[in-house]
């Protein structure tokens, strides 16, 4: 290290820097800012719809769309929150494909990624179980019950986050999770968020 | 046994193909291929293309017309009907129901009564509907009863799917072992039988909505054991003790809070009894899987009865466990063949696992248990 008389850590661009280069059409700040959200989203999106195939192709478009209207994002600090709430509309529509192609018998059931399959190894087999239950009642959930509890119980989001990320008001969030707790609770034991 | 999970659930998850997966979608993204909603708009120009010929051709092979029939059962007893190829149907007294069928549908209105469906899978769809219940039918053997109030449906083999504006979501799965009452808009929603694991779930009407009957009229032991009061829960059994409560014990969840009780006290020998009756008596319960491998665990791990093990996790293996649970069975098999000093049999468990699992985790330990001296 001889010679070397001083080391200046740089620090990361914030996001609003990064969204101002990226409308300046700056490829570089456009592959920063997928690089740091892309891996939350593409968890919750998983996580949300049961699939990694699904949420790949949800990401893919997510972002697209992200990036092709980011002119109407209006306060560029939120850029994260902003790509989460366009997955999460993307994961609605995509379950109310699902419902509807499941009836008419043109989409398959199965799901890669529900909640068992998803088990961490440290899990017991047990916890496992509970998983795979709390999985079938979930997807029984009506989707805007669904996306709305999944955000708080599974992603822990605050409930100013859900509301914001799904667009609604406080109450509706609320609401809405409290109807997804009510069908959870009657299955599995699951500690209530306060 | 009965856990409590505790929120956020993505801390109990692992996903270690996400930072591939980026990778891989920002590969297709610098490809610029086209978005999803365009594919699905292409998809559905597509199917709509397709459809529109099916039309066409269905009408100018001039569709038959539905045929309909009927069937009243007057007498005492009951009747069996062969209504399709592959549908028969057992009708009890005093009932009656319409069927109508066209091109690859069926169609049965049940007006009153009781009817037992034997549905074997075929190309035709078949569509029961009991006032505002509909059950649609895939491979299925299941009753229906329409009652003044009510609609009653029970699962014996395979899954229905029950639609209704009383029930929560608007729909659900029945598989078997499990039924549903559902009752008219604006009467409260009947308590389920006890015994099938699904009801809790299911058996929703108009709110306000009420409690299972069990949980309205807790034993003292439960409610003792809610308090934390563990010995007094179980001075609570009663003279007969934990026979005696598990033979009273009339659903699967009251089963396995009597075995949780009885491992907090580290009564493991008490605590396998209400394991094995609720798979002797509930097999069709989503838990049934689980008390079995939990019975062949307190065998092997606490009271060292290798064989009894072994018999509680065969048996597991055969009541449908989930695919984490079933890996872990297995393993655990070859240990307990291994201890009973049945070393043949560990190494067949060992091979049937690795057709079902090839490269499965616990191939490493299942080898040390079998080289063990």
């Amino acid at each position: 290290m001889q010679g070397v008389t001083s080391v200046r850590v740089l620090a990361e661009p914030s996001d609003a820097v990064l969204v101002g280069r990226a409308l300046d059409r700056d490829d570089f700040a456009e592959e920063a800012l997928y690089r740091r959200h892309a891996p939350r989203v593409l968890g919750i999106l998983t996580r949300l719809v049961g699939s990694k195939s699904e949420a790949d192709d949800l990401l893919h478009d997510t972002f697209i769309l992200a990036f092709r209207t980011l002119g109407r994002l209006r306060n560029a600090e939120s850029f994260g929150s902003w790509v989460t709430g366009i997955a999460a509309n993307h994961a609605k529509q995509f379950l109310r494909r699902q419902r509807i192609g499941r009836r008419l018998g043109i989409l398959p059931s199965g799901q890669d990624a529900s909640f068992d399959l998803l088990a961490s190894p440290r899990c017991s087999p047990e916890t496992a179980t509970e998983l795979a239950k709390l999985q079938a009642t979930v997807n029984r959930m009506p989707v805007k019950v669904r996306i709305a509890w999944s955000l708080r119980y599974v992603e822990g989001f605050s409930l100013a986050e859900v509301a914001e990320t799904i667009s609604c008001s406080l109450a509706t969030a609320k609401r809405r999770i409290a109807e997804g707790r009510e069908a959870v609770e009657a299955v599995v034991s699951m500690a209530v968020i306060e | 046994m009965s856990l409590e999970l505790r929120p956020p659930v993505k801390n109990l998850l692992d996903d270690d193909s996400i930072g591939d997966r980026v990778e891989q979608v920002r590969r297709r993204m610098r490809r610029r291929r086209p978005g999803r909603n365009v594919r699905f708009a292409l998809g559905v120009g597509l199917a709509a293309v397709v459809a529109a010929i099916a039309l066409i051709a269905l009408y100018v092979r001039d569709a038959p017309e539905p045929r309909l029939a009927s069937i009243e059962n007057t007498s005492f007893e009951v009747e069996m009907h062969r209504i399709a190829e592959g549908v028969e149907v057992w009708v009890s007294p005093s009932t009656r129901l319409d069927i109508a069928r066209s091109v690859g549908r069926g169609l049965v209105t049940l007006t009153i009564g009781r009817v037992l469906f034997d549905i074997q899978p075929s190309n035709e769809r078949w569509t029961i509907v009991s006032g505002d219940v509909r059950i649609g039918v895939i491979d299925t053997r299941f009753s229906v009863e329409r009652l003044s109030a009510a609609t009653v449906v029970e699962v014996e083999r395979g899954i229905v799917e029950v639609e209704s504006g009383s029930i929560i979501g608007g729909r659900v799965l029945l598989e078997a072992g499990q039924n549903i009452r559902v009752g008219r808009s604006r009467e409260p929603a009947s308590v389920p039988d006890a015994g099938s694991a699904l009801v809790l779930d299911v058996a929703v009407a108009d709110p306000p909505r009420r409690r299972p009957a069990a949980t309205r009229s807790k034993p003292s032991w439960l409610r003792l054991m809610e308090a934390r009061r563990y010995e007094d829960a179980y001075a609570a059994l009663g003279p007969g003790g934990i026979r005696a409560a598990s033979e009273a014990a009339n659903d699967p969840a009251a089963l396995l809070k009597l075995s949780d009780l009885s491992r907090r006290l580290s009564r493991h020998e008490d605590s396998v009894v209400p394991l094995a009756r609720l798979v002797d008596r509930y097999p069709e319960s989503p838990d049934a899987a689980a008390a079995a491998f939990t019975h062949g665990k307190v065998a092997l791990v606490e009271l060292r009865r290798p064989v009894e093990a072994i018999d509680a996790f065969t048996r597991a293996l055969q009541l449908k466990p989930s695919r984490t649970l079933e890996e872990e069975l297995y393993v655990r098999l070859v240990q307990a063949n291994v201890m009973a000093g049945r070393r043949e049999d560990g190494r067949r468990a060992q091979l049937e696992y690795r057709a079902r699992f090839a490269g499965g985790r616990y191939e490493e330990e299942m080898e040390r248990w079998l080289s063990q001296p």
